[in-house]
């Protein structure tokens, strides 16, 4: 860890070397001491960490001395060292930002020891949670967190990109599991606004009643057990970023209040008159059609405008190719990571068998499977064997994945003969074809029983 | 009275700086010489009339003489302090600024006694 550099500054020699003294029993503190407050802002380039101020100095007041420092860097905190007992002194500089006011008395060594341990610890925090949110920025890097070659999504970061350069308002659709919240993140966190929060908040699973107060929050007593004043994710996400996932799920009462917010970028917290500015950046989410809902009369079309800002559009998992092997390979990677497994191949059997699947729950399904793949599969192989589907969706996904009619005919063959135990007759019967079709596809290898 | 009685009590400073004798003696010295050369400049403020400076001055001594437990000049100090700021009673100084000199230089004396 750096050095904590304190300043203390004071220009009565004798007091100011003892608190330096003192403070310097710690090995970790580097103490600096200044006899006038010019002395002390011409040495601020030194970047210290903590500075002990003298309300009284000879050159300029303690208020002056302040005001300058924070003009330099408002981040340093400063202790208000003084032998002036005046309350109204004290608060008047706590409100131009000075840390703390300690008067001085027998208990300061003490309370200034304490105060700059404080300030430490909060210094060590703050740096921990900026190291945090660029460890989190990394994480959310475009091609960390979309996997993939394939056109369509190249075409998808490119747009990413260009929502992460600007304050607009996106908008991202695709089916479920596609991606869309990561999709946010990754834009939030390589925007400007990435070192404010992002806040999350899915409108599906609140209640309508409820979803006001939650975004805008509340004031006491403005409803039924509302016992004390709470902020709403709008001002929780002060120039953050928020995202509305499901948006197409809001109630039309409740759109209205959301298209005002963000026009006129401010709110009012429920029960209360105070208007609040507003600096947020909106990022919404659904997966059903917008423009269908709005053409339904379930979504007001003046906040369909507002909202659409930057379209994006996230492809299902069947429709990237071969970005299904890079992701498999991905999740099947990751979780022999986390779980201190060998990293297993994949056979080609097995790849085969994957590119064919449709993915209804797309990168989310595909992610299950891998995981289930690698607990399941007894070697260093991931097998065709090991891949199972548990679609909830088969039929759909049946139709949805495009073939011959005769690969169709063979698929439904093979399923009935699976179905059926293997029993030629009763599937031709089932089927009303004959039973020689049947044993002419095993007979030329078009199917194989299993 | 006063050269009888030890005008100064250095617990405060040994509870701040601990009780290792070195370290003890070199501040006793830092008082020695930053007061007498903040009691000379008060001295010249008071007799120029300048009572802002001599307030002033007052004040950067205070912390000083509570320091090094001169509890005979606290108070006297302070009300220095407030009149150089506020210039109300400023026929108190006649008494008060001997008083000061009388009483340093009695504690610079017993000081340097002690640590020689």
């Amino acid at each position: 860890m750096d050095p904590f550099k304190i300043f203390i500054v004071e220009d009565d020699t004798m007091y100011g070397e003892l608190l330096s003294f003192n403070l310097s029993l710690n090995p970790d503190y580097e103490v600096e001491h200044f006899t006038t407050g010019t002395d002390c802002v011409n040495a601020l380039y030194k970047s210290p960490s903590a500075i002990s101020l003298d309300y009284s100095l000879p050159d300029m007041t303690g208020l002056e001395v302040l005001e300058k420092i924070r003009k330099y860097n408002p981040e340093i905190p400063i202790v208000i060292v003084s032998g002036q007992e005046d309350v109204s002194t004290a608060v008047d500089l706590l409100k131009q930002g000075a840390y703390d006011y300690i008067v001085k008395d027998e208990d300061t060594k003490d309370r200034l020891w304490n105060t700059m341990k404080n300030i430490r610890e909060n210094l060590s925090l703050k740096k921990e949670i900026s190291e945090l949110k660029e460890e989190i920025g990394k994480k959310y890097e475009f091609n960390t967190i979309i996997k993939g070659k394939s056109n369509v999504i190249l075409q998808s970061f490119k747009l990413m990109d260009k929502a992460a350069k600007t304050n607009i308002t996106v908008s991202v659709t695709g089916e479920t599991g596609t991606g869309k919240e990561l999709v946010a993140k990754a834009i939030h966190y390589n925007s400007p606004r990435a070192k404010k929060p992002f806040i999350t908040i899915n409108v599906s699973a609140i209640p309508n009643e409820l979803i006001e107060s939650e975004l805008f929050g509340h004031e006491k007593g403005a409803f039924t057990g509302a016992s004390a004043r709470r902020i709403g994710k709008f001002e929780e996400a002060a120039k953050g970023s928020i995202f509305l996932d499901e948006i197409a799920e809001m109630d039309l009462n409740m759109q209205a209040k959301l298209l005002r917010v963000i026009q006129e970028k401010e709110l009012t917290r429920v029960g209360g008159n105070q208007i609040i500015k507003t600096d947020v950046r909106v990022i919404v989410a659904t997966h059903k059609n917008l423009a269908e809902e709005v053409k339904k009369g379930n979504f007001r079309e003046d906040l369909y405008y507002r909202l659409l800002g930057l379209p994006i559009e996230l492809p299902p998992l069947r429709d990237r190719g071969n970005d299904i092997l890079i992701l498999a390979k991905f999740f099947v990677d990751e979780f022999c990571r986390e779980n201190k497994m060998d990293k297993p191949t994949i056979s080609h059997e097995a790849q085969e068998k994957l590119l064919k699947y449709v993915y209804p729950g797309n990168v989310r399904e595909l992610k299950a499977i891998m995981e289930l793949a690698a607990v399941m599969s007894n070697s260093a192989n991931i097998e065709a064997d090991d891949i199972s589907f548990n679609s909830t969706r088969s039929m759909t996904d049946f139709l949805l994945e495009e073939n011959t009619l005769r690969g169709y005919t063979q698929k439904i063959i093979l399923h009935y003969l699976e179905k059926y135990d293997n029993n030629i007759l009763m599937v031709a019967k089932k089927l009303d074809i004959g039973k020689s079709t049947i044993y002419r596809m095993i007979k030329t290898g078009e199917i194989s029983m299993k | 009275m006063e050269e009888n009685i030890k005008l100064y009590n250095l617990d405060n400073l040994i509870s701040m700086i601990g009780s290792e004798p070195e370290s003890v003696k070199e501040f006793v010295h830092l008082f020695l010489d930053t007061s007498s050369q903040t009691m000379i400049q008060l001295n010249e403020a008071f007799e120029a009339q300048n009572y802002t400076q001599m307030g002033a001055l007052a004040h950067k001594l205070k912390s000083s003489i509570d320091l090094m437990g001169i509890e005979s000049l606290k108070k006297e100090i302070r009300t220095v302090e407030i009149i150089g700021k506020d210039q109300n009673n400023l026929q108190k100084l006649d008494d008060l600024i001997p008083k000061l000199n009388r009483i340093l230089e009695e504690v610079y004396k017993q000081m340097q006694a002690e640590i020689e």
